[in-house]
């Protein structure tokens, strides 16, 4: 176990600072969103110069074969910056994918021009948004002679807006309990696809789709026909991590925008920061981060593991506490910054609002402690405590 | 960066396990995995195994007959020996004055002392607080006047934990008035069989002696027991209390006592089902599960900034908040789960030669006074209140 940096990781993370810190701002992410494109071709190549988008892919698949920690830094750096541009739809959920089950075909194809940034790729999976955790897929694809026919709907296409092509899952058999699911890969602009594009809260644009009856030949199917849930499994546990980073770029901004707004403030004749009630909230924002820190790094470390019961724990266990503590540093933040604290005019609002958008993505709190409990299956080993109830004696 | 344990930290891992098992003896684990009250003699019985195993010291080099352990390593020695019901060593001597006397202490004093800490000969306790100076511990004034080749030390300790059970006293003491209060500020080693010291015990909410009064009426102690320079002792101080903030994370305990929260629950019901199996009850225990899982990963961090030569930063402060946070709401939880089981009380039955019957649940029983005793942590080894004026201070800057 080692806390420091490589020196490799050091200076990629040294090289992506200087990339955002020079073409991002939050002046230049407000015109992006103004913009009718909605994203910016320039930081995209940027990225892709500079290696960022085939980092958390492996050297077989043509990657640079960085994993979890890697990722981290690159998620912690977009938050930071806020960055817009679809890092983790396109890298992270799909070119995972792509990288775990994409054939040697499929990959010679797809993963060079995503390193490249000539491609991006949006992986299409939720559907309905109003059961959390217990949601099943609908979607179906059904045998046609050699192809595939697809049918239903997709939601909340994380960077569908701008995407070249899509992973769509399917549900390709159903015996009882068992669902076998497939991913099938299609272009973007198949004019058989119907989508329809829409703003998050954050400024970032989705897409929600529509299969009606979409066939495809064989040499769309992503991986195994039936085996696809647990690479999604997969992906998605890659992306919660990715996003509790990048939750904590974010948060270490609203901490840094808050500490500055104390020092300068004045009222009753002195500076905010000299209040010690007001400085016992900044450590509690400040302690919260820490944890979080801590945690995003377990998670990091395990994101990329095929044990999934400790990937599963890790993972959760960052989103729980990156969400509790999301909340507070964006609540203390607004209320120490007192009524400019509500206004858009101020940064803070931008990265509060991306901040609550990761709290509602990838699931809530809750979902996310008990998915931490049910994945520990293994039960509780006390064999050391002698039974109470062996020891119970009653007058 | 890799948060994964390697090959090598598994297997001494095994090998901690493999000692604890062999060398640990069962009424001691017994006593400390049922929170029943365990004397001097208890401790004692684990601390002569380690020393003998050349397993006392983790943290300390080398050169002072230490393991010179990395922070991992003492990290899983820390789990894995409180996980098997291994009590607390008493921290005066190995965890506070040993480090300042490796930094600060003179060949003779080193000599002399840091081999009694590991042997257990010596046992120390800690002259901190006095009853007008807890939080602002620098307004001290116990006086130390120096006559001599000794100080002639006059005042009062108090809160000193375990001073019944020790030898010996490192005491913060005034020997001069400065122009600031941390001026002036010495600090002393004093044996405490030296006439004039007076120790006067006093019983803490929980109905146990575990703290006291020490008084000091006209004691000599040579003045070769100075340590550092006179009028540098704050600094000292503040060395010695940075080193207690990693330790007092406690997370090894912590460990052990969720694994006992959730064996409560499986044994205790709520609405005729075992308390594990109630949803809104989990959710807490994970919640908190998590909170001290982020607590290990920041003792990792924070030990392994330690290892690389830096000194324990404010940071530390974060360790000292969040685990006694952590030790605090799994008492409350505890507590919680075996409900009024925990009503009866009757102390007696928590020593060693209690033949009675015991009333209610005999593990419930204790954990009341352990609920209530625990409250002394986020007061102790400086306020939490105060370990948030410290981060705000010197890692904020405001």
């Amino acid at each position: 176990m080692r806390f420091a940096f490589t020196d490799e990781q050091a200076m990629f993370k040294d090289g992506l600072d200087r990339l955002l810190e020079k073409n991002f701002s939050i002046a230049t992410r407000r015109k992006i969103i103004e913009s009718k494109e909605g994203h910016s071709e320039q930081v995209w190549a940027g990225l892709a110069e500079l290696g960022a988008l085939g980092v958390p892919l492996s050297e077989e698949s043509g990657g640079l074969g960085g994993a979890g920690i890697e990722a981290m830094i690159i998620m912690q750096h977009l938050g930071k910056h806020l960055v817009l541009e679809p890092y983790l739809s396109s890298v992270i959920l799909a070119g995972g994918l792509v990288d775990l089950c994409g054939s040697e075909f499929q990959k010679k194809v797809l993963v060079p021009e995503l390193v490249a940034g000539e491609g991006k790729l949006a992986f299409a999976h939720a559907e309905q948004l109003n059961d959390e955790g217990g949601a099943a897929l609908e979607t179906t694809a059904t045998q046609k002679g050699n192809n595939w026919v697809l049918r239903g709907q997709k939601k909340l296409v994380l960077g569908g807006a701008t995407a070249d092509r899509f992973i769509i899952s399917a549900k390709t058999r159903e015996d009882g309990e068992k669902v076998g699911v497939t991913l099938f890969i299609v272009e973007s602009l198949d004019e058989r696809i119907s989508g329809k594009a829409y703003p998050l809260l954050d400024g970032s644009r989705v897409l929600d789709i529509q299969l009606n009856d979409l066939e495809v030949g064989p040499e769309s199917v992503l991986g195994t026909i039936d085996q696809a849930q647990s690479f999604i499994d997969c992906v998605n546990d890659r992306a919660t991590a990715a996003v509790c980073s990048e939750a904590l770029g974010i948060m270490e901004v609203i901490h840094e925008m808050t500490m500055d707004y104390l020092r300068t403030r004045k009222q009753f004749g002195s500076a905010l920061s000299q209040f010690q009630v007001l400085q016992h909230r900044a450590v509690d924002m400040f302690i919260n981060i820490e944890e979080v820190r801590s945690l995003v790094m377990h998670a990091a470390g395990q994101a990329w593991s095929e044990d999934s019961r400790e990937r599963v724990r890790a993972v959760s266990a960052a989103k729980a506490l990156t969400n509790r503590a999301g909340r507070l540093v964006a609540q203390e933040a607004i209320q120490l910054h007192g009524g400019m604290g509500m206004t858009q005019e101020l940064p803070l609002a931008d990265f509060v609002r991306r901040l609550l958008s990761i709290e509602l993505m990838f699931g809530g709190e809750r979902f996310q402690r008990r998915r931490f409990v049910n994945a520990d299956e293994q039960a509780v080993d006390s064999s050391v405590f002698v039974s109470p109830k062996k020891r119970w004696k009653q007058i | 960066m890799d948060t994964n344990f390697s090959e090598k930290e598994i297997a001494f891992a095994e090998e901690v396990r493999d000692f604890v098992a062999q060398h640990l003896p069962g009424d001691v684990s017994r006593k400390v995995l049922e929170h029943k009250r365990l004397d001097k003699d208890d401790v004692q019985r684990w601390h002569v195994p380690l020393y003998e195993r050349g397993w006392i010291a983790p943290s300390w080099p080398d050169r002072f007959g230490g393991c010179g352990w990395s922070s991992v390593y003492q990290h899983i020695f820390d789990v894995e020996s409180a996980a098997l019901g291994a009590p607390r060593l008493s921290p005066f001597g190995l965890g506070m004055i040993g480090p300042v006397l490796m930094a600060y202490g003179t060949e003779a004093q080193q000599n002399t002392y840091l081999p009694k800490i590991r042997s257990g000969e010596n046992w120390w306790c800690q002259g901190y607080s006095e009853p007008g100076s807890g939080s602002d511990l620098a307004s001290l004034n116990t006086r130390a006047e120096r006559k001599g080749s000794a100080y002639i030390v006059n005042g009062q300790k108090t809160w000193t934990t375990h001073a019944q059970w020790a030898d010996m006293i490192f005491c913060l003491v005034r020997t001069s008035s400065g122009a600031r209060k941390q001026e002036g500020i010495s600090m002393l080693l004093c044996d405490m069989n030296t006439p004039g010291v007076e120790v006067r015990p006093i019983v803490t909410l929980d109905g146990e002696h575990e703290v006291n009064e020490v008084w000091f009426q006209d004691v000599e102690v040579p003045a070769e027991n100075l340590v550092g320079e006179e009028g540098k002792g704050w600094s000292i101080g503040k060395f010695l209390l940075s080193h207690e903030r990693t330790a007092i994370a406690g997370v090894g305990v912590s460990k052990r006592e969720l694994v006992y929260l959730k064996h409560l629950a499986a044994v205790h019901n709520y609405h005729g089902k075992p308390a594990i199996e109630d949803p809104v009850f989990m959710d807490r225990v994970a919640e908190l599960e998590i909170d001290l899982l982020a607590l290990e990963m920041t003792v990792l961090r924070v030990a392994s900034v330690e290892a690389s030569g830096a000194e324990p930063g404010p940071e530390a402060s974060i360790l000292k908040i969040r685990g006694t946070e952590i030790q605090q709401r799994l008492t409350e939880l505890q507590l919680e789960v075996v409900g009024q089981s925990a009503l009866p009380h009757l102390p007696m039955a928590w020593g060693d030669n209690w033949m009675g019957e015991t009333p209610g649940a005999v593990h419930s029983a204790p954990l009341a006074a352990r609920y209530l005793n625990n409250r002394k942590t986020s007061i102790y080894g400086g306020t939490n209140e105060i370990q948030r004026n410290i981060i705000a201070q010197r890692v904020l800057g405001l």
